[in-house]
């Protein structure tokens, strides 16, 4: 492995970024092109093998998490250096998604060597804190330069080879972080107008931070994504859904056109999930649904394909992280499998590895893309 | 007992709300009741809280302002109690591991704990293990529970064994973790002595640690 060094690192993304361009020649289809026939519902070569790869990449690419999360050309180079390794298709485009907005309105940040950035106190700790806040510049305020130098980055090297992405918390996710949880829980019930209020200011702050990327892109497309673990079920409530992230997510995407926004569903079986998965992507305008499981199986693929099918509304399925890190390559395959077979024919779903996490075995981590190359080969044949 | 404010208190509990969780203690003291008999009462509480969980008509920030307001009460009610009193189960030292300061889930765990009728020291988060071995030697706990909600920190827990074992204390207690990036290999490889997967399990592991 390389030793990264200031005087190397140009070069190094360099000879990376070739070696996956020529990784991605080789085949029919471009990345963008498989994403786009999928999108339409239509049948490309083979399914893209996308994957949130983070805290793994450092790992693999032989960087702390610290440097991933503060210094765009190591990110970008961790990356591609583990798109490469692994051989899928989409290099990710940024590390930690859930902080920047916090941290460039003044939050005290924790950088651990070896996981990621955590916020250490909310910033609004009592009602009057909010007045105090301004939208921040995020050409400059906190790591907002960071992902506007890794967006141009990856652009440069990448080009028409893959897509970057506009990244950004959703609100809920974004409220959580400069309220903290508790707070905002207790607020959405003593003070249902203030944590409102609360949400408004992010959805000002979250237009501010995607326009910034978009203008540092200079108009090129970008995949514009929201982050919002921290409103899916049950780190939430159906009600808070229904109250507090749909109506703010909906304001955002009214702003800033249509988003794929990772939030608002359940992640465990709960009375009425079918309805709630519905409604979070039909009610906000979401670009894509999405599915992230924590108990083993309990959503049936056959139900997600029927929702895509009836709404005309790409599904992204996620691959469950426990599989991933705990399970065996084989298990791992038979499961992509079982799961390509209901989803991909006609394309509008897409099969992805939800979260590698960093000790991931690389045999497991080479079963999920394997597999996903196997068995998702157009025309399905399972 | 007042029955009609016992009854107000577990509604309150249930229902999240801690000013009337603190008004129905308050109330129960000038009552006369026992401090431990309301923290049964409040136990009580939490186990119901613990069902609708289970049941999924209640979500995470349904149990956190319940912890919340259990929590509340409790602050009224252990200045009245002398530590490591008979009437608890036990007594355990709990904290979040160096270097991790998430502690949504560890209060959670600390309130179910306190409900089922353990005496919990809360140390809070980012522990260092040197905080622990104080905690241990002052409480004299028959439980250390310690949490680590990424996966970085595991070896914290390891650590803090390492570090029971020098300074003497470990052989005297049972040592208990959980988290989110804990599973059940992990008790082997850090040396604890059980794992808990959540809240209910943390209380039923606990109960089951003290008989030991």
């Amino acid at each position: 492995m390389v030793k990264l060094t200031e005087a190397n690192i140009d070069a190094e993304i360099n000879k990376l970024a070739e070696k996956f361009k020529e990784m991605a020649s080789k085949e029919p289809h471009t990345t963008i092109e498989r994403f786009t026939k999928i999108f339409m519902f239509q049948e490309p070569d083979r399914m893209p093998v996308f994957m949130q790869i983070h805290d793994h990449a450092a790992k693999v690419a032989g960087i702390t998490v610290r440097e991933l999360c503060t210094d765009p050309k190591k990110m970008i180079y961790a990356q591609l250096f583990t798109a490469i390794k692994y051989k899928f298709d989409i290099p990710g485009a940024f590390a930690d998604a859930y902080n920047y907005e916090a941290e460039a309105l003044g939050a005290k940040m924790l950088f651990p060597e070896d996981s990621f950035p955590v916020i250490l106190e909310p910033l609004i700790k009592e009602p009057k804190d909010l007045e105090k806040l301004d939208i921040p510049d995020f050409t400059k305020a906190g790591r907002g330069p960071y992902v506007i130098e890794g967006s141009k980055l990856y652009l440069e090297k990448l080009g028409e080879y893959a897509f970057t992405t506009l990244v950004a918390s959703a609100p809920w996710s974004m409220a959580v972080q400069i309220r903290g949880f508790n707070n905002l829980v207790r607020d959405t019930r003593k003070n249902p107008e203030f944590a409102h209020k609360i949400l408004d200011f992010c959805v000002d702050v979250i237009e501010a931070f995607v326009k910034a990327q978009k203008e540092a892109l200079g108009g090129v497309a970008a995949f514009p994504a929201l982050a919002d673990a921290f409103s899916c079920i049950p780190p939430t409530s159906p009600q808070l859904v229904y109250d507090y992230v749909i109506p703010h997510t909906t304001e955002i995407m009214k702003r800033l056109g249509p988003m794929m926004w990772a939030g608002g569903f359940p992640v465990m079986e709960i009375p009425g999930w079918e309805k709630i998965m519905e409604d979070v992507v039909v009610k906000t305008g979401s670009l894509v649904g999405m599915v992230v499981m924590l108990e083993s199986d309990w959503l049936p693929p056959e139900k997600i394909k029927e929702m895509s099918n009836r709404l005309k509304k790409p599904w992204f399925f996620g691959v469950r992280a426990g599989i991933i890190s705990k399970g065996t390559p084989k298990e791992i395959e038979n499961h992509v499998k079982k799961l390509i077979k209901v989803l991909a024919p006609g394309g509008g779903c897409m099969v992805f590895g939800d979260q590698v996490p960093r000790d991931t075995p690389p045999e497991n981590v080479e079963a999920l893309v394997n597999s996903i190359k196997k068995y998702g080969k157009y025309p399905i044949s399972i | 007992m007042s029955e009609n404010t016992l009854s107000k208190l577990q509604e309150a509990i249930i229902n999240g709300e801690s000013d009337a969780t603190k008004e129905a203690v308050q109330k129960l003291l000038r009552e006369g009741v026992k401090p431990i008999d309301i923290i049964k009462g409040m136990g009580k509480a939490m186990d119901e809280v613990g069902k609708k969980y289970e049941n999924k008509e209640y979500f995470v920030p349904d149990l956190v302002m319940a912890a919340e307001a259990m929590s509340e009460g409790l602050k009224l009610i252990l200045p009245q109690l002398q530590t490591a009193s008979k009437e608890f189960l036990g007594k355990i030292v709990m904290g979040v591991c160096q270097g991790d300061v998430h502690d949504i889930g560890k209060n959670i765990v600390v309130a179910m704990l306190r409900g089922a009728g353990f005496y919990v020291v809360d140390l809070g988060t980012d522990v260092s293990p040197q905080k622990f071995i104080e905690a241990i030697k002052k409480e004299n706990p028959q439980i250390v529970g310690a949490s680590s909600y990424i996966s970085t920190t595991i070896d914290e827990l390891r650590k803090l064994n390492e570090e029971m074992k020098k300074a003497g204390v470990r052989k005297k207690i049972k040592y208990l973790i959980g988290g989110a990036s804990v599973y059940p290999k992990h008790v082997e490889e850090v040396g604890a002595d059980a794992f808990a997967n959540d809240a209910l399990e943390a209380v039923e592991v606990a109960k089951k640690l003290v008989k030991a």
